[in-house]
């Protein structure tokens, strides 16, 4: 009863503290997650764990500081923990372009396909770093942050990703 | 030596991607490709690397997916909220239940059982003994103690010794031995006064004070010591040298002016009953005034208890009383009666 009561008070703090980061970051975020996962439904529901984490972490401390980076760091988390689970049941799909379905047509440009396509091929920590620093903008010290790493590890992490995406592109370049 | 070479190019590579790198970080990837055709065409040129830079802020702005995670957010909020008041309550009314039944289960076991003085209901758990019985609210009060007060009525002898008595123990070297001292004890109690229990001797004190002859002196026994009687070991007496105070036992040639009729415990002071809740004590000496009909005229407290209520019912006592006086010739003449008394106050269950 006690914790039903402190909720009670804080709920108004909460609330609003929760309303701006989900108005500020959920369109951001929603596609940072997009892309690591490639399933727009999927990403909806990591964004939504991420921000009612942030709710809950903000009921029981309605002053701590929920940074951007906060955010950023527990969706990586998580997507990566879906696409280790996702992993395990994966098959090989005889469609070369499956993993761009989760984007609109719209979206589908050539750029963006080229960076989808090689983001299946990429291991999660190369995904989440040129994720985090060329996609997110973070710089290499702060996606260092929030991947609990260095600032080389993670720009040896972005080379060797773009070294990646140039295969990608030049195969994408030479199919009939 | 040679990894760490290409890992110190592979760094050098993304810092220029993130558009981090310094002018040297820049001339030495540049030096380095020059050399190592390997890495020109895993990473490519320093364009190469800011073009695949480029497609990845290209395919992010190229998004048009505007996502609403706000509404499923607060919805999920609200619910969580709703379901822990709603959790709450109900486990409030599950504990509010459970302790009704509780009480009503235990109590009607309780009254079932039946627990009495004689037959109680115990409980053995692990090395634990629990016992139930009923008892009364007149069982569980212990009686009161009773306040008692206990009389002790001494026979006190001022010394008085005739003419030819003096001469005596002048002469004679061998001291007259004291009799037992005479103590009669009596009970007062808050309720009423307990009859008083005359001890031994009370006979032959009457005989004595019949014939005339001298009487034996009665020495108490917290007094002992206190005067110089010959047999505890004091002086032979002279007339006037053994009455350091009033109560001091007189010599044992010392006669009696009078005497009360009824014997010594005729006078059977009564304190009142503030005497007894207080617990005075002390002793009450007193002389009483007969003339030649035997009628006390005047009692006088010769020396104080310290309580006044004592002293008043030593005199009130002896003065109720009637005398047998002294005769001289065959003529009663007025005399004194002397005595005390001492109170010890005592409780008894």
């Amino acid at each position: 009863m006690e914790q039903v009561y402190l909720n009670a008070v804080d709920r108004p703090v909460a609330h609003a503290r929760i309303e701006a980061l989900v108005r500020e970051h959920q369109t951001k975020l929603a596609r940072y997650v997009r892309r690591m996962v490639s399933d727009a439904d999927v990403a909806l529901d990591i964004a939504q764990d991420v921000f009612f984490a942030a709710y809950r972490t903000l009921q029981a401390e309605p002053d701590r500081p929920l940074t951007p980076g906060w955010l950023y760091k527990t969706a990586t988390n998580n997507a990566i923990s879906y696409l280790r689970r996702k992993k395990i049941v994966r098959f090989t799909p005889l469609d070369r372009d499956w993993e761009v379905r989760g984007l609109r047509i719209d979206e589908r440009s050539a750029a963006s396909l080229d960076l989808q396509t090689a983001m299946h091929r990429l291991p999660h920590e190369q995904a989440a770093a040129i994720m985090l620093t060329s996609y997110a903008g973070y710089s290499s010290a702060e996606a260092a942050s929030i991947l609990g790493t260095t600032a080389d590890a993670v720009r040896q992490r972005v080379c060797r990703a773009m070294r990646t995406l140039r295969l990608v592109m030049t195969e994408r370049s030479q199919r009939p | 030596m040679k990894q760490r070479r290409h890992d110190r190019i592979e760094v050098l590579a993304g810092a220029i991607i993130l558009g981090e790198a310094t002018d040297e970080q820049r001339i030495e990837y540049r030096q380095h490709i020059a050399d190592c055709p390997a890495c020109l065409i895993a990473y490519g040129g320093e364009h190469e690397l800011g073009r695949l830079h480029d497609v990845i802020t290209q395919a992010r702005d190229s998004e048009v997916w505007e996502p609403d995670v706000r509404s499923p957010v607060l919805a999920r909020a609200a619910t969580r909220t709703q379901r822990i008041a709603r959790y709450g309550l109900g486990f409030l009314a599950v504990c509010l239940l459970v302790s009704l039944i509780g009480h009503f289960v235990v109590g009607s076991s309780l009254a079932q059982m039946a627990p009495t003085l004689t037959d109680p209901i115990v409980v053995n758990w692990e090395s634990n003994k629990l016992v139930v019985e009923r008892r009364s609210v007149r069982d569980a009060k212990s009686p009161p103690p009773v306040a008692r007060m206990v009389v002790v009525h001494n026979i006190v002898q001022l010394p008085r010794a005739t003419v030819a008595n003096a001469a005596r123990a002048k002469t004679t070297t061998s001291p007259v031995h004291a009799q037992k001292p005479q103590r009669h004890e009596t009970e007062v109690a808050l309720e009423q006064a307990s009859s008083s229990t005359v001890a031994g001797g009370e006979g032959m004190r009457s005989k004595a004070a019949d014939s005339g002859q001298a009487i034996q002196p009665a020495i108490p026994i917290w007094r002992r010591g206190a005067v110089g009687h010959p047999r505890y070991g004091g002086e032979a007496s002279s007339l006037g040298a053994a009455r350091p105070e009033a109560i001091t036992v007189a010599a044992s040639y010392t006669t009696r002016d009078a005497a009360p009729e009824g014997g010594d415990t005729a006078i059977n002071p009564q304190p009142a009953q503030i005497a007894i809740l207080e617990g005075a004590e002390g002793t009450s000496a007193f002389e009483v005034m007969v003339d030649e009909t035997g009628a006390p005229t005047k009692c006088i407290i010769t020396k104080a208890s310290g309580w006044p209520v004592l002293d008043d019912a030593v005199c009130k006592a002896a003065m109720k009383i009637h005398y047998r006086p002294k005769s001289i010739n065959g003529k009663t003449v007025p005399g004194v009666y002397r005595d005390a008394f001492t109170f010890r106050a005592t409780t008894q269950q």
